[in-house]
């Protein structure tokens, strides 16, 4: 998955309308923090408790516990 | 004839090492830990009393709650033990099968995903322990993220005379087993 599909995804789980980029920063509510847990999960094999995520304050946030070597 | 004893037990490692525990089976410190956190205004303004209780009207309403056969609170207790979470089913209609649905999540444990986890606890007490049919739950139109736990498990609805700053939602016991399989598998995710 590229930089660019990964923010789409997380777009969608967010359910936020605007484009966001690295920069963006993101509200999670409960229902995201478990759907990013399991897509980041399913998608990268990565484990991450829901701790963890609700101390995300940005999309960069994200890419950085996939780590920015995994979206090519 | 209804078995009271539903009502007020323990219901200990119901899922993802959650322990509900009655009301009335709290310790006077839990007690006085939960009323603090019901009378804080993000707890209150969500709720349809949001009025601050008094210690003499807490332990009162708790008491109560030993009579009650349409009533039942529990709080979550983490595998250490700590109250994260207090969860209601209210208006039980044992007849009609139905009841009112409510949680808040404790200011220690917010932001860390617990809201889907309690909600789907309101669900699993009331279509499977309680045998109930049907559940409703109101959220303040403000309140978004709650909005979206409950589109997740259950379907908006309108009441008829009812215009007020709710939304509310039900979940039939058709939906509960569409949405329960979907649930455990995410909270399978949770560590």
């Amino acid at each position: 998955m590229n930089k660019q599909d990964f923010i789409l995804e997380v777009q969608d789980i967010l359910l936020v309308e605007e484009s966001l980029n690295e920069d963006s920063v993101i509200i999670i509510d409960s229902m995201a923090n478990l759907l990013l847990i399991a897509f980041l999960d399913d998608s990268f094999g990565k484990t991450v408790d829901s701790e963890t995520i609700g101390k995300v304050n940005t999309v960069s946030d994200l890419i950085e516990i996939v780590g920015v070597e995994n979206l090519n | 004839m209804v078995n009271k004893s539903v009502l007020i037990k323990d219901y200990l490692e119901l899922s993802n090492d959650i322990d509900l525990v009655s009301y009335l089976n709290i310790s006077e410190e839990q007690s006085i830990q939960l009323l603090t956190e019901r009378n804080q205004l993000r707890v209150r303004e969500s709720m349809i009393n949001s009025s601050e209780i008094t210690l003499d009207d807490h332990f009162n309403f708790i008491n109560s709650l030993e009579e009650s056969f349409n009533k039942a609170y529990w709080v979550c207790l983490n595998k250490d033990k700590d109250i994260i979470a207090s969860l209601s089913l209210t208006n039980i209609d044992f007849l009609n099968q139905s009841c009112e649905a409510g949680n808040f999540i404790f200011s220690d444990s917010l932001n860390k995903g617990l809201g889907f986890l309690v909600n789907y606890l309101n669900r699993l007490l009331a279509f499977e322990i309680l045998g109930l049919k049907t559940v409703t739950s109101r959220v303040k139109f403000s309140n978004k993220s709650a909005i979206r736990l409950n589109d997740f498990f259950g379907k908006r609805i309108v009441l008829d005379n009812i215009k007020d700053e709710y939304i509310y939602f039900q979940t039939n016991y058709s939906t509960w087993n569409q949405v329960k399989t979907k649930a455990i598998n995410l909270l399978a995710y949770m560590k």
